[in-house]
């Protein structure tokens, strides 16, 4: 049976940097891909923050396929026909160093797990990791593949095989999957000439817009989002499983009422649809943390439920290779000392809970929760229909003052002052 | 037994026009969206078993770029023993040059003077890009050798005549019109094209993957054209296959049925007409045809 220091399974963001940092540290690493190359099956409707690469792959962002950098972000509150932004701009994101980045995850995990590859891993695409291996003590100690004689010894097994990760399960380090675990991603690709959409979005050269929109699919507490590629822009939602499969709405319709909005489909009109995908999304709301180690075995990225969903934000490749880093470096030193047992393999979680992965998943562990309660969810309209009072101007009548609107806005929806300010203050409070 | 498993590299995955139907050059095309043709891994499979019922070993040969390095490093992890990358030694485009001159580089290779003679040659069918078929044609004409082409199954068994000394022969079954099927004794040396379906190619096994291939690709300079032309004559646009005549739609029906008429494929042909007349009742009987089924307008 074939060897290797380091096993890692799945050649995602997590994988690849779990990969190329065992690499680096000197051990022999074995990266297997399910899929016929890095990032084919993988589907992303997010912003790449690249900050935590700049150790590991100096000045990656001369070298990494990003298709446009993210200097508008916007958060638009939409209900039925109206619409309120706010909008950010910030010229100096289109410069190093940059800050967010739009790639095509099929050309970015490829071009990271060629990073790792040249850093001396092996990658082995079309496979799939089927089972563990266990040593006498039930420790893990290597993977089985669906491939003739495809049973590899592992000193440390890295699991990044994503949201449904099976090797976790497995090695039980979570519990089998309900529906209230996971929300579903789906996305279409539609495209557009560049110019295009540098004139719709206000762009130039690389610079690319990333925006946020809340409220717009009535029935299910879905976000939907629109980010800019160099000739395409992808429209999609993110929605809790468990409440999409109450409201019975298919992901398409969700994406369909996004674009008919009328803030949003003057920014996609004539455009043409390349590529409709969906995907699990691991649910940042769970109030407790996986278990991330165990005996031989490390779990990453989605597979380990690391992706924050927090109001603006909505990070996971940042921390899958944050997680991914993590991991190597501990799975390369638990190697080096001879010793691959669950204490060995603890100090993964705490490089983690001293870094930013398990650091902000923590601080906003309860915004996932709150935003998506009903009480919070009545606010998009609230703030919609407070902006129309304030700026329609109905003379000869005088203007009503922002008090008198907002105290009749919310008694309209139900609410008292007294509500909104308590929501304001929690709200305020979980995002710390 | 010697055979040769001749894999074409192509674009998996070509930006197509919907409405032209044009491939459109422009579109980024990297290492993914390179491979081979279901057919040619049908081919290769085919290969891989006759070789084993056989006894014998596969090589895969394919001509083109550097690029098609990667589409030989498979044929190796999962079997061929070999594995000859041909240069074509006239510069152009991947897939730019004739049927005729790819055909004259493979048997350059596979020929009983080249670096990886072959009794046996299995091609796929048609590639997804041109996919004429013809190169496996051109491959037997200049081998010599028998050809059999499109076919649905070939059985890898040795049969009673493979005597030592003697070559023996291969049955094969191609696709005829209408279901029909055709069952072939086809004599070696061969060359024989297989359609996708006729195999599924197999997996490599994880160690074969482990192992590393590099320097086991061979490459071979084919020679010159003898025509001096090794490209397809020069063409304005890309390549589309030619429009086929249908016969127009019985112009007494209404404008529902000739509507349906030219909208599903005609349950038959018109029965033919043959005018017998002077060159210029003739002209004008075509004329009257043509006006009758709506080809022309005007009286």
């Amino acid at each position: 049976m074939t060897r290797f220091d380091v096993v890692v399974v799945g050649a995602g963001p997590a994988g690849s940097a779990a990969a190329l940092t065992a690499a680096q540290a000197g051990a022999s690493v074995l990266l297997l891909e399910r899929g016929p190359f890095p990032g084919a099956k993988n589907v992303h409707g997010g912003v790449i923050y690249g900050r935590v690469l700049d150790d590991l792959v100096p000045r990656w962002w001369e070298q990494a396929p990003i298709q446009r950098w993210v200097t508008r972000r916007s958060l638009m509150m939409a209900t039925g026909a109206q619409a309120l932004s706010v909008d950010y701009r910030n010229g100096a994101w289109a410069e190093p160093p940059y800050n967010g980045a739009i790639a095509y995850r099929s050309e970015f995990d490829s071009w990271l797990a060629g990073v790792a590859e040249r850093a001396g891993a092996r990658l082995v695409c079309s496979t799939t990791a089927t089972a563990l291996l266990r040593g006498p003590d039930g420790s893990v100690r290597g993977v089985r593949t669906d491939r003739e004689g495809g049973e590899v010894e592992a000193g440390v097994v890295i699991a990044c095989d994503g949201a449904n990760s099976l090797l976790a399960r497995e090695a039980g380090l979570r519990p089998s999957g309900s529906a209230e675990d996971f929300a579903l991603g789906a996305k279409e690709v539609l495209a557009l000439p560049r110019d295009e959409i540098d004139r719709r979005f206000g762009l130039t050269g690389r610079e690319g817009a990333a925006m946020e929109v809340l409220g717009c699919t009535a029935d299910v507490p879905a976000s939907a989002f629109l980010h800019t590629a160099l000739d395409t822009v992808s429209v999609g939602v993110l929605v809790p499983a468990a409440d999409l499969a109450r409201s019975r709405i298919r992901p398409e319709e969700l994406i369909a009422e996004v674009k008919a909005h009328p803030a949003i489909a003057p920014y996609l009109r004539g455009a043409e649809l390349k590529e409709y995908a969906a995907h699990l999304v691991p649910d940042g709301s769970r109030a407790v943390l996986p278990r991330l180690a165990g005996p031989g075995i490390l779990v990453c990225g989605d597979a380990a439920g690391l992706v924050l969903t927090a109001g603006p934000w909505l990070e996971g490749v940042n921390f899958a290779i944050g997680s991914g880093i993590a991991a190597g470096e501990a799975a390369a030193a638990a190697v080096r000392a001879g010793d691959t047992g669950a204490a060995a393999l603890a100090g993964y979680r705490s490089r983690l809970e001293s870094s930013f992965v398990l650091g902000d998943l923590h601080r906003f562990r309860d915004v996932p929760h709150l935003m998506r309660s009903e009480r919070m969810r009545r606010y998009p309209r609230l703030a919609c229909d407070a902006a129309e009072r304030l700026l329609t101007v109905d003379n000869p009548r005088p203007k009503p003052g922002v008090t008198t609107v907002l105290r009749e806005v919310a008694a309209a929806h139900g609410a008292r002052m007294r509500d909104l300010a308590r929501d304001g203050w929690q709200l305020l409070r979980s995002f710390g | 037994m010697r055979v040769a498993a001749a894999l074409k590299l192509v674009d998996l995955r070509p930006d197509v026009d919907p409405l032209t139907g044009v491939v459109r050059e422009s579109h980024r095309r990297d290492a993914h969206t390179l491979g081979v043709s279901p057919a040619d891994q049908a081919a290769l499979e085919t290969a891989l078993r006759i070789a084993e019922a056989r006894g014998g070993e596969v090589a895969a040969v394919s001509v083109g770029p550097p690029a098609a390095e990667a589409v030989l490093r498979e044929a190796l992890t999962v079997g061929a023993a070999r594995a000859v990358r041909v240069e074509l030694p006239t510069a152009g485009p991947h897939g730019s040059a004739s049927s005729a001159t790819v055909a004259a580089a493979l048997a350059s290779v596979v020929g009983p003077d080249g670096p990886a003679p072959a009794e046996l040659v299995v091609c796929g069918d048609a590639s997804l890009d041109r996919g004429s078929g013809a190169v496996p044609a051109f491959l037997a004409e200049e081998l010599g050798a028998a050809q059999a082409l499109g076919l649905v199954a070939v059985s890898a068994a040795a049969d009673g005549a493979a005597r030592p000394g003697e070559r023996g022969e291969l049955h094969a079954v191609r696709r005829l019109d209408r279901g029909h099927r055709e069952v072939l004794r086809v004599p070696l040396p061969a060359v024989m094209s297989v359609e996708a379906g006729t195999a599924e190619l197999r997996r490599a096994p994880l160690p074969a993957l482990l192992e590393s291939t590099d320097g086991r690709v061979e490459t071979a300079l084919a020679p010159a054209p003898r025509t001096g032309v090794s490209g397809f004559p020069q063409r304005a646009e890309p390549f589309r296959p030619g429009p086929r005549p249908l016969p127009g739609p019985d112009p007494s029906g209404d404008a529902l049925r000739r509507a349906i008429a030219v909208t599903t494929s005609p349950a038959g042909r018109p029965p033919r007409r043959t005018v017998a007349a002077a060159p210029e009742e003739a002209a004008a009987e075509l004329l009257r045809y043509l006006r009758e089924t709506g080809h022309l307008r005007g009286g």
